[in-house]
């Protein structure tokens, strides 16, 4: 029931991106024939910014609130954890099937490891798809609309994080289900379990990784505005530099003359927004401006990812150890 | 061959001892009805020999010295729990194929046949099965596994006189056909002679009855005399049930057929049925076989 229920729920979730992703690839297609992409930034003509509202438009309502939408997927697993793997044996404790179950010739240690076997193997697999999927929905409508990929619940929805995601919250389920072995408190425990570390996955395990990982610190050339697809980060004067394509700002700050740090305000930049690349240049030397960035390279994302992902499987293999073990040790 | 076998078998849960030191031998090829007041420990003592639970202290093996839960032992018995758990979502076809595939020995014609003389519908979800139903597919789960030992808990309890009749015949067909062992649970004593050709009674988590129906039986007498006399007897022969009506009084006692009996007194042989509710009345009294059957570890 509750299988059906997750199959429906994800397949349902996959049909609407994979149309709204139809819609903006085909717009974003249109958009790279009609050249609207020049070096130095956007097109401004008015057959742009039609296919551009085309583009827009292809992932409506969706695009209009992307920060949710990722939200409301990375939270998939949670759901995942509670409704599939909390009930899992609680449920057979709880109606007595573990009885007739555990006492069948093949035994309770392998029943219920073929059971996680099963289940796991097929969540890694549709949650592997579903991260595909939902990573370059999500990177389709960034174009829209400024997000970044480095952080927050769209960190979890890639091919690599989303399947150990699902993965883990299934074994925690699982396991709560072993240990505690009634349904409802056992839902209760994985989603407390599974809504902090979703928000520890969310808020902070990258900056961690950042602070492991040394960043790179740049002089950016060209403002923020030129390089398309740069993040840039949001601070006061950080809008005027742009690491290289894919990378994460963490940080963005302004040298003198004299190779001082030198604060700068949003104003003084305004005449910058509406001068051409060559001359934003000369107008950034005039002023004796030269922009910083510090970031990490896009190259180290999907170390990150790996980072992330590697380490949900590793904990939901543990997780299903400790299962099989507390099954095979307590007591019916 | 003994079908179990436990040597101070003892089971507690958190600070109750829902068992304590049971030890038994139970005869492979015997019906066996295990019997006790609610709360006796007679599904811990299942619940023992099939491996869902393990002993606090003493051991436990079944079929000639396999250990209780093991592989071996695991695939020569079949267990029905109580209220015959089955999972409601599945058909019946379904539940037989899952059973199948959990087991290494099963026979499907004879399930199938069997649930076609039943006039079980294969493709009727579980669930809504009558109680009867559920109860006699679980019976036909466990006989088609082809086991040496069904032991099933409480099999009678939900099922109303009718089915509980069709029942006890299915079983008594299957144990006719395979000869295997059986022991199940009971709190109905009634019906139970027909059926049972060994008898356990456990109170208050103490083994206090076990042996063979026929023994039992020839083993006590009601004496039928004058209530004055009554404590001539209590030295003598220990009765151990007194139940006094006017002037006569009926005691129940341990002793056979051949014995002599004093002159006012007349001896009549005892139902299964009135010689457990006599030891049920009377938990302190004990009727075991001695040690000497037993393959008992040197304590």
């Amino acid at each position: 029931m509750a299988l059906t229920g997750a199959a429906i729920l994800l397949g349902a979730c996959a049909v609407v991106l994979g149309v709204t992703g139809l819609r903006m690839q085909s717009a974003h297609n249109a958009l790279n024939r009609a050249h609207c992409f020049s070096i130095g930034g956007f097109n401004v003509s008015s057959r742009c910014g039609q296919l551009w509202g085309s583009y827009y438009h292809g992932g409506y309502p969706l695009t209009s609130s992307i920060g949710l939408v990722a939200a409301a997927l990375a939270i998939l697993p949670l759901l995942i954890g509670m409704f599939i793997g909390a009930p899992l044996l609680a449920r057979e404790f709880e109606s007595g099937t573990a009885r007739f179950a555990w006492t069948q010739a093949v035994g309770r240690g392998r029943w219920t490891s073929a059971k996680l076997g099963l289940l796991g193997a097929s969540l890694a697999a549709a949650g592997a798809a579903f991260g595909a999927l939902a990573g370059w929905w999500l990177v389709l409508a960034d174009g829209t609309m400024a997000i970044t990929r480095w952080q927050g619940p769209q960190f979890g929805l890639t091919a690599v994080t989303f399947p150990g995601w699902l993965v883990f919250m299934f074994a925690a389920g699982v396991f709560a289900s072993a240990a505690i072995r009634r349904t409802v408190p056992a839902m209760a425990a994985t989603a407390a379990t599974g809504a902090v570390l979703l928000w520890f996955s969310a808020e902070k395990f990258t900056g961690m990784l950042t602070s492991v990982s040394p960043l790179h610190t740049h002089t950016s050339l060209v403002p923020a505005t030129l390089a398309a697809g740069g993040d840039s980060a949001d601070l006061i004067g950080g809008n005027a530099a742009a690491a290289p394509r894919g990378g994460w700002v963490l940080n963005a700050w302004f040298t003198g003359p004299r190779g001082r740090i030198v604060p700068v305000d949003a104003n003084t930049l305004n005449p910058l927004w509406n001068l051409k690349p060559a001359a934003q240049v000369s107008w950034l030397a005039s002023h004796h401006l030269t922009p910083w960035v510090s970031y990490q390279s896009a190259g180290r994302f999907w170390t990150f990812q790996a980072v992330e992902g590697g380490a949900a499987v590793l904990i939901a293999l543990l997780l299903a150890a400790s299962t099989v073990w507390l099954v095979r040790r307590r007591p019916a | 061959m003994n079908a179990i076998e436990t040597a101070g078998l003892s089971r507690r849960y958190r600070r109750v001892w829902a068992l304590r030191d049971c030890t038994l031998a139970i005869p492979a090829g015997r019906v066996v009805a295990l019997v006790g007041p609610n709360g006796a420990g007679k599904t811990t003592l299942l619940n023992l020999a099939v491996g869902l639970t393990t002993p606090t202290e003493g051991t436990v093996t079944v079929l000639d010295g396999r250990p209780a839960g093991s592989a071996q032992a695991r695939s020569g018995i079949a267990f029905v729990a109580q209220d015959a758990p089955l999972y409601p979502n599945l058909s019946v076809a379904d539940t037989l194929h899952l059973t199948r595939n959990l087991n290494l020995r099963w026979d499907q014609k004879r399930a199938a046949s069997r649930l076609a003389e039943l006039a079980i519908p294969l493709d009727r979800k579980v669930g809504k099965l009558s109680g009867g139903q559920q109860a006699q597919l679980a019976l036909t789960l466990a006989v088609a596994r082809l086991p040496e030992l069904v032991i099933l808990d409480e099999p009678l309890a939900r099922l109303d006189p009718l089915a509980r009749h069709d029942f006890m015949a299915s079983l008594m067909a299957a144990v006719a056909e395979d000869g295997l062992s059986v022991l199940f649970s009971s709190h109905v004593v009634a019906e139970l002679e027909r059926v049972a050709d060994y008898l356990i009674v456990l109170s208050r988590g103490r083994l206090q009855v076990a042996g063979p129906v026929d023994d039992l039986v020839a083993g006590h007498r009601v004496l039928t005399g004058p209530a004055a006399e009554t404590d001539l007897f209590n030295e003598r022969l220990a009765p151990l049930h007194v139940q006094r009506a006017g002037a006569q009084a009926h005691l129940m006692v341990r002793m056979d057929a051949a014995a002599a009996i004093p002159a006012g007194w007349t001896s009549t042989p005892v139902g299964l049925e009135e010689l457990v509710l006599a030891y049920l009345r009377e938990p302190d009294a004990t009727v075991l076989p001695g040690p000497a059957t037993l393959n008992r570890v040197a304590s």
